[in-house]
């Protein structure tokens, strides 16, 4: 409008006009109509602010009657204006002779107006609009952009990944818990198709996001795959948004990574069901025990009335099946219990030179057997029973896993573990390996072996707890059992333990070899029914300085006894014809002072000997080691001596 | 010879064992559950008093009280199909795990002819 920015010498016109013809007044009423009319409040200012010219919305907006505003000056009418905004911005437009705007609230009023000024030769033209519905909505624009903003902050702190993704699959939002899940900024997922970048399995992904399309949404545990190719497994929630005129336009989806939740899942499940199996196998061993009491005893008696010896050997056999049975089953409630042994400084070279005898005595001779240390190992706080079961188990293992022999290898060394998420120390491992050149297992088993129950071996060969009984020690010790196996190549068992730094007082095996005290020509009386370990026996106590009289049973062992030289006796506590508990409690009354030692693979209360109630008996567990036996025997013959000193 | 209470709630534990001990030379008497131990224990005198840790009525400290009441110098031997004695205030009582092979009841059997002979 050619009118809001009026020509020079246009007042001298209008007053020209005014006062000179008709024509000027019926131009200048014309004038005055048009401006009245547009919906801008136009006025003019001379060069000292006074109104010369105002329309209708002008003098509304001002909320002055024109007559009242005409010839007066605006900084006197409108002081709080002129003290404003409002004001800066006439007075820039007078100095500078160009055009200055202001938009403000101008309080008296309670509106928002956004002012032009033009330079004009007489003065100012200004061009004043009401803007306070713009304001508004100039507001909730500003609080709406400020909601999104902390939307968007929102969706980027949830550790969800959250994205929104066309129908031809591509990236269209990416929070930064898409980052952390998937491994892709959002820069790089942009516009790319999550179907690549995110599926292993591209048909299942198909198949979900038909579900969407057709239902609206979909929930479910997906798979997934991540930049640097894991596969995770994800809880998504994926949503159909729909355009203003309800046709498909784009999937939003929620995902969460829930692998390691599952794993936690999965461990407590098997945790739950170890447990219940230890109950009830507690509660069931129980039961057998007195299932097998009557067979054992009656099969005890036949064989004692039966002069047949094809006869009595079926009844033995009987017998030793109840015995068998009784073994397990004591096994079976050890490990329902998951007894806590004695915890001790170990030096871990001890037990390599035990397990060493062992294999000595255990393996056949085509299996090679090599035992790694390396040197100085720390020690391990542990017990010394429970750690042997552990170690002679997995030989045994890798024994029956080479049938046609190979090499057992067990390596002893250290392992460092850095600071890690879990344990804010470092910490020193002690790492224990048995390694076998055996049959080897396919994953699907080696996942199981440590389930109880479990057994690869066949009926009557395992109990299937052997290796979930050691995995239960091992973690009674604050380690870790772990499998590595390949069909046909072998397998390999680690066991891992946390080493201590306190001193131990089992002294090193160099060290503690001349402690174990050695035999001076002291006649023993080994008395067991297995001419195994009455051999083992003789040549472990002939090597180190004692001589031997064997007896196959009780009754021969009390014969024996009657030689006074006998200076100790070795009773095995199931033996026929005459037990172990018997042969005691008959040397008791005919010599009081012979030194006794019990052996038994029961443990010592087991065996229905009560100690202090038959006198001084010593206990030797079976299986035992060398050491065991020397230092056992060594110990009752001294007390004995002392006994008689005093 | 002496006398033996032989209790289990086990029929067949109690057959096997009494036919055990009679073989032994003893005289049995038995008793089924353990209000059954302890009428058994007023009516007579024993030697020996076999006896399974676990049985229905009175409880095992209250059985094992009531025999010491009742025979001092009676010799306990308790049972129990679990693999450790029961943690009893009373312990002057042999314990054996079942099943109990001869030598073990021999051998408790063999402290009556060893209480008579000490006597």
């Amino acid at each position: 409008v050619s009118i809001g920015s009026p020509g020079p010498g246009r007042r001298e016109r209008w007053d020209r006009l005014e006062g000179n013809s008709l024509e000027g007044d019926r131009l200048e009423g014309l004038l005055q109509s048009t401006l009245d009319q547009v919906e801008i409040g136009v006025y003019y200012l001379d060069r000292d602010y006074r109104f010369t010219f105002v329309n209708a919305l002008g003098a509304r907006y001002l909320r002055t009657p024109r007559e009242d505003l005409l010839g007066k000056r605006l900084p006197d009418l409108f002081p709080e204006a002129w003290a404003g905004p409002f004001g800066t911005a006439y007075r820039r437009c007078q100095e500078d002779r160009a055009t200055a705007r202001a938009r403000a609230f101008y309080e008296p009023f309670d509106t928002w107006f956004e002012l032009t000024v033009f330079p004009t030769e007489e003065g100012l033209a200004a061009d004043l609009r009401d803007v306070t519905e713009d304001q508004v909505r100039r507001r909730q624009l500003e609080e709406t952009t400020e909601r999104l903003r902390a939307q968007a902050e929102l969706l980027n702190a949830a550790r969800d990944a959250i994205t929104l993704r066309g129908l031809d699959n591509r990236v269209e939002y990416w929070n930064r818990g898409a980052e952390t899940v998937f491994g892709w900024t959002a820069a790089e997922a942009g516009g790319r198709s999550v179907r690549d970048l995110l599926f292993p399995d591209p048909e299942e992904f198909d198949r979900r996001t038909a579900e969407v399309l057709r239902k609206g949404h979909w929930t479910g545990d997906l798979m997934q795959q991540t930049r640097d190719g894991r596969v995770i497994e994800v809880d998504a929630r994926w949503q159909l948004l729909r355009d203003g005129t309800g046709q498909p336009r784009a999937i939003f989806a929620v995902e969460s990574d829930i692998t390691g939740h599952r794993r936690a899942e999965e461990e407590r499940y098997r945790t739950q069901r170890m447990e219940s199996l230890g109950t009830l196998a507690g509660g069931m061993a129980h039961d057998l025990n007195n299932v097998l009491t009557p067979i054992l005893m009656a099969a005890e008696l036949l064989r004692d009335d039966e002069p047949d010896p094809g006869r009595r050997e079926l009844v033995a056999s009987i017998e030793t099946a109840a015995r068998r049975g009784a073994d397990l089953i004591g096994r079976v409630l050890s490990f329902a219990k998951g007894e806590q042994g004695q915890r001790r400084v170990l030096a871990v070279e001890t037990l390599l030179e035990d397990l060493g005898a062992f294999c000595r005595e255990a393996m056949p001779k085509t299996i090679n057997v090599d035992l790694q240390a390396a040197r100085p190992l720390p020690p391990i706080r542990g017990d010394r029973t429970q750690l042997m079961q552990v170690l002679v188990n997995l030989v045994t293992n890798a024994r029956d896993a080479m049938p046609d022999g190979g090499e057992l290898t067990v390596r002893a060394g250290v392992r460092h573990s850095a600071p890690s998420a879990e344990a804010a120390d470092d910490t020193t491992l002690i790492i224990l390996s048995v390694e076998d050149s055996g049959v080897g297992m396919e994953q699907a088993i080696a996942a199981r072996v440590f389930e109880p129950f479990f057994s690869t071996k066949g009926p009557g060969q395992g109990t299937g707890l052997g290796l979930s009984t050691s995995a239960s020690i091992v973690k009674d010790h604050g380690g870790s059992l772990e499998v590595f196996s390949l069909p046909g190549r072998g397998s390999r068992f680690d066991i891992l333990l946390p080493a201590t730094t306190e001193e131990h007082e089992v002294a090193p095996p160099h060290a503690r070899q001349p402690e174990v005290p050695r035999g001076n020509g002291e006649l023993v009386l080994v008395a067991d029914d297995e001419a195994g370990v009455r051999d083992a026996v003789r040549r472990a106590l002939t090597a180190a300085g004692y001589r031997t009289a064997e007896a196959e049973n009780g009754a021969v062992a009390l014969v024996l006894a009657e030689d006074p030289e006998v200076a100790v006796v070795l009773v095995d506590m199931t033996m026929p014809v005459l037990g172990g508990a018997a042969v005691i409690d008959r040397l008791r009354m005919t010599r009081p002072q012979l030194p006794i030692i019990a052996m038994s693979g029961f443990d010592a209360e087991g065996i229905g000997v009560s100690l202090g109630r038959v006198g001084a008996v010593g206990f030797l567990a079976k299986p035992f080691s060398t050491p065991d036996l020397v230092a056992a025997v060594g110990e009752r013959l001294n007390r004995g001596q002392s006994e008689v000193a005093e | 010879m002496g006398s033996v209470l032989i209790a289990d709630d086990d029929a067949m534990v109690r057959s096997v064992l009494s036919r055990a001990v009679e073989r032994e030379g003893h005289l049995v008497t038995l008793a089924v559950d353990g209000q059954g131990v302890l009428n058994r224990l007023h009516e007579a005198q024993f030697d020996l008093c076999i006896m399974d840790a676990r049985m229905p009525g009175p409880n095992l400290e209250d059985r094992l009280a009531a025999a010491r009441e009742r025979g001092p110098e009676m010799a306990i031997l308790l049972l129990s199909g679990d693999d450790v004695a029961p943690s009893v205030a009373t312990g002057d009582f042999r314990f054996a795990r079942k099943p109990l092979g001869l030598d073990t009841l021999r051998s408790a059997l063999a402290l009556i002819d060893a209480g008579g002979d000490a006597r």
